[in-house]
């Protein structure tokens, strides 16, 4: 469905991007995927994710590290490990939700 | 207790500011930004909510983060007002995407004997890195003294995540320099295509700043 006016305000910095562009971001707003990992962690990233336009079911489980931090969606399935340390564990959520965001909005095409 | 002023409060100051709470509910932070929120700043910043646009962001980011620490100031910093907005802070973060902003700081931070963290992104890139003035490299050390604005996020583009990372980034410079062992100069470099950071070390003389004082 293309995007509306609206999501084409809202999204615009992303789809400015070559890597994402509009057809990206009409696969991100129709994407879902579950994360899971330490709480602080898996909400963190779910919230990235949600802003970016992907719809999200989030497990949080309890804060140990390192741990697994995990996303799954499409037949995918894409995992870091979240250190201990917010700034480390931050890097980590951002290199991972970076990677999700990244393959979603390319869909099956080649890189 | 610590006292941080956050200069901009969009995708990386805003996740600064997020991250710096939980890793330091006792410190004491003073949120400046003159801007309000817009539709296109929200792709980057999941504490505003399509509820907020209009309103001042460092406002609204002030009263999420819930602490009665936090103090949120809805003006510009400009040189002629650094001394009344920084006040007393013993560190200042650089959330902007001004140049403008980022010599202010830098030169703030000299006169007063401060250090203060540099944070940029755009595209898939980003930049963060702590300066103590007179002791590392300074922004003219790296870029020149005739350093001009370069591109900004609504040209280039930008994505939260990679954002996201810079602010974790400057969070750790943070917590180095919270403990007294910063190390030697570090321009962090992180390469959101790549998942990774590079560190560029550098332990030049800044010949354009004298020495930062004791902090106080």
């Amino acid at each position: 469905m293309p995007l509306s006016d609206r999501e084409l305000e809202r999204y615009s910095r992303q789809i400015l991007l070559p890597e994402i562009d509009d057809r990206g971001q009409e696969r991100l707003l129709q994407s879902r995927v579950a994360v899971r990992g330490p709480a602080w962690a898996a909400v963190l990233l779910s919230q990235y994710l949600e802003a970016a336009g992907v719809t999200v079911e989030t497990h949080r489980e309890p804060e140990t590290h390192p741990a697994p931090l995990t996303v799954e969606g499409g037949g995918r399935r894409w995992q870091a490990s979240v250190p201990a340390g917010t700034g480390a564990a931050m890097v980590a959520v951002g290199y991972l939700g970076t990677a999700v965001l990244l393959d979603l909005a390319r869909g099956g095409e080649s890189a | 207790m610590t006292r941080v002023a956050v200069v901009g409060t969009g995708a990386t100051g805003g996740a600064f500011a997020v991250g710096l709470v939980k890793e330091d509910p006792e410190v004491s932070l003073v949120l400046i930004d003159p801007d309000q929120v817009e539709w296109s700043n929200l792709p980057r910043a999941p504490w505003w909510t399509a509820q907020d646009v209009g309103q001042n962001k460092a406002q609204v980011l002030a009263g999420r983060l819930g602490s009665g620490r936090v103090t949120a100031v809805p003006a510009a910093l400009l040189p002629e007002r650094a001394d009344e907005l920084l006040g007393d802070a013993d560190l200042v973060v650089d959330g902007t995407d001004n140049w403008e902003a980022r010599r202010t700081m830098q030169a703030w931070a000299a006169a007063r004997g401060r250090a203060w963290i540099y944070m940029s992104v755009l595209g898939l890139s980003g930049i963060t890195a702590l300066f103590r003035p007179g002791q590392d490299p300074c922004l003219f050390c790296l870029f020149g003294e005739t350093i001009q604005q370069g591109p900004h996020c609504f040209e280039a583009g930008v994505l939260g995540t990679v954002a996201l990372a810079v602010a974790g980034e400057a969070l750790g410079r943070y917590a180095a320099w919270l403990r007294g062992d910063p190390g030697p100069f570090g321009l962090f470099l992180i390469d959101g295509l790549g998942g990774r950071t590079e560190v560029i070390r550098a332990e030049t003389r800044c010949p354009h700043f004298a020495p930062l004082g004791s902090r106080a």
